[in-house]
């Protein structure tokens, strides 16, 4: 980390030249691939960059399939020199973020698209189901688990939230102030899905998920795609929008083992990588913390 | 909706301790560690000389959860074995959550049909 910090506070940086996002949210009739050519299309366009200037794709496929590294056929990319696919789960649009910041810092590449898309929630069925299958497929040791009822990954991070409350004696108000807060972004944001302002009695009568899990703590489960194009500080003076430098990031994965003095639902990799990544920022204002399920949120919080 | 247990070849053996009333559970044989079924290598030394040793099959709760679903609401918690492994459990005998600490003893069942699978009771609770 300290050697990119060098190099990027005193020769160039990796910066973020353009977004493409396309409609998100029960969007019905398409598939994974066909937001994320749109996602990258976008991005390009929003960068003031062609396609023919892409020479690296990295590619988050969701739950629904069909998105992977034939999207760059797809899209009619050739010569690459950069092109895979990445699944870090909820992790995986920072790291293709960095990934593609290492790589055009380090000559590996260019000008790097980085997308995701998914389109598993399907017409009239629940959020939850677009997520139940992989746990449903399990075989062997895993599936003593799902056959006892653990179906779902909701079911998962409702233990590491209950874990986590207990331990530190949270409050349910707690989980329910990082709703309402989330809730009060998404208000004036024109491209968000949920609008209406929440109150804390909202919170609390929307429906357990799995206790200690209401409606409200857990994510949307969207249709749709998002890109971005990474590229150097350098071709990016020339570019119609102002850059978005990449300063710096860290990745940390402390692991832990499920027996006795487990710090299962206690910790995260967020001091460790929080840290490495803030190595050569000069001053924080704005930290946004990325968790699918709010308890996720509240632990990378205080994980600093 | 019930999901049945499938065997594999690696789970087979632990499957089969079920099937005699036995939990079974993993004890390296470089170190003596006690360590859930599920895992290739020890995780205080890393050695993948792992045999089987029974469970006594009493513990107690770490973390609990309701599944409110009308069809089947279930609770299901960690639970910490005696030996030390924590395993995801159907929690029997109750149908709220449990304090952390609260004892529990070994109970198989055969949810869906499917492969005989550990629960949990908690003790002092009357079989329904």
């Amino acid at each position: 980390m300290s050697e990119n910090a060098v190099m990027m506070g005193r020769h160039r940086t990796a910066v973020i030249a353009g977004v493409g996002l396309t409609e998100v949210g029960k969007v019905y009739g398409r598939s994974a691939p066909s937001f994320a050519a749109e996602a990258v299309r976008r991005a390009v366009t929003d960068a003031g960059l062609d396609l023919c200037d892409v020479d690296g794709l990295l590619v988050n496929a969701g739950k629904s399939s069909g998105l992977d590294v034939t999207l760059a056929r797809r899209l009619g990319l050739r010569d690459l020199r950069m092109l895979c696919e990445v699944n870090a789960f909820g992790a995986s649009a920072g790291i293709m973020v960095a990934q593609a910041a290492g790589a055009v810092l380090t000559g590996g590449a260019d000008v790097v698209a980085c997308v995701f898309a998914d389109a598993s929630r399907q017409p009239g069925a629940s959020s939850g189901e677009a997520y139940r299958r992989t746990s449903l497929e399990a075989t062997g040791f895993r599936s003593a688990e799902t056959a006892s009822g653990f179906t779902s990954v909701t079911h998962r991070y409702a233990l590491a939230a209950s874990r986590y409350m207990q331990h530190y004696g949270i409050p349910q108000e707690h989980l329910g102030a990082v709703a309402l807060s989330q809730r009060a972004w998404a208000v004036d944001n024109p491209d968000a899905q949920m609008r209406t302002p929440l109150t804390m009695e909202d919170y609390h009568r929307s429906r357990w998920i799995v206790q200690p899990l209401h409606l409200l703590d857990c994510c949307l489960v969207s249709n749709g795609g998002a890109a971005v194009v990474v590229t150097t500080q350098a071709r990016a003076a020339v570019l119609r929008r102002p850059p978005v430098h990449v300063l710096g990031w860290g990745q940390a994965h402390p692991g832990y083992v499920l027996e006795r003095g487990s710090e299962f639902g206690l910790v995260t990799g967020a001091a460790a990588s929080g840290a490495a990544a803030m190595r050569s920022a000069r001053a924080v204002r704005l930290l946004h913390i990325h968790g699918t399920r709010h308890p996720r949120g509240l632990r990378g919080l205080s994980s600093r | 909706m019930t999901f049945p247990a499938l065997r594999d070849s690696v789970s087979a053996p632990w499957f089969d301790g079920l099937a005699r009333g036995v939990l079974l559970l993993h004890r390296c044989r470089e170190c003596g560690h006690v360590s859930r079924p599920d895992v290739a290598s020890c995780p205080a030394c890393r050695s993948d000389n792992l045999t089987w040793v029974p469970s006594r099959g009493t513990g107690c709760v770490v973390a609990a959860i309701l599944d409110p679903n009308p069809d089947d609401p279930v609770v299901l918690g960690l639970v910490e074995l005696d030996e030390g492994p924590w395993l995801h459990v159907r929690l029997l005998g109750t149908s709220e959550l449990v304090p952390v600490g609260t004892r529990v003893t070994l109970e198989i069942c055969r949810p869906g049909g499917g492969e005989p699978v550990p629960s949990f009771r908690i003790d002092g609770a009357e079989r329904t």
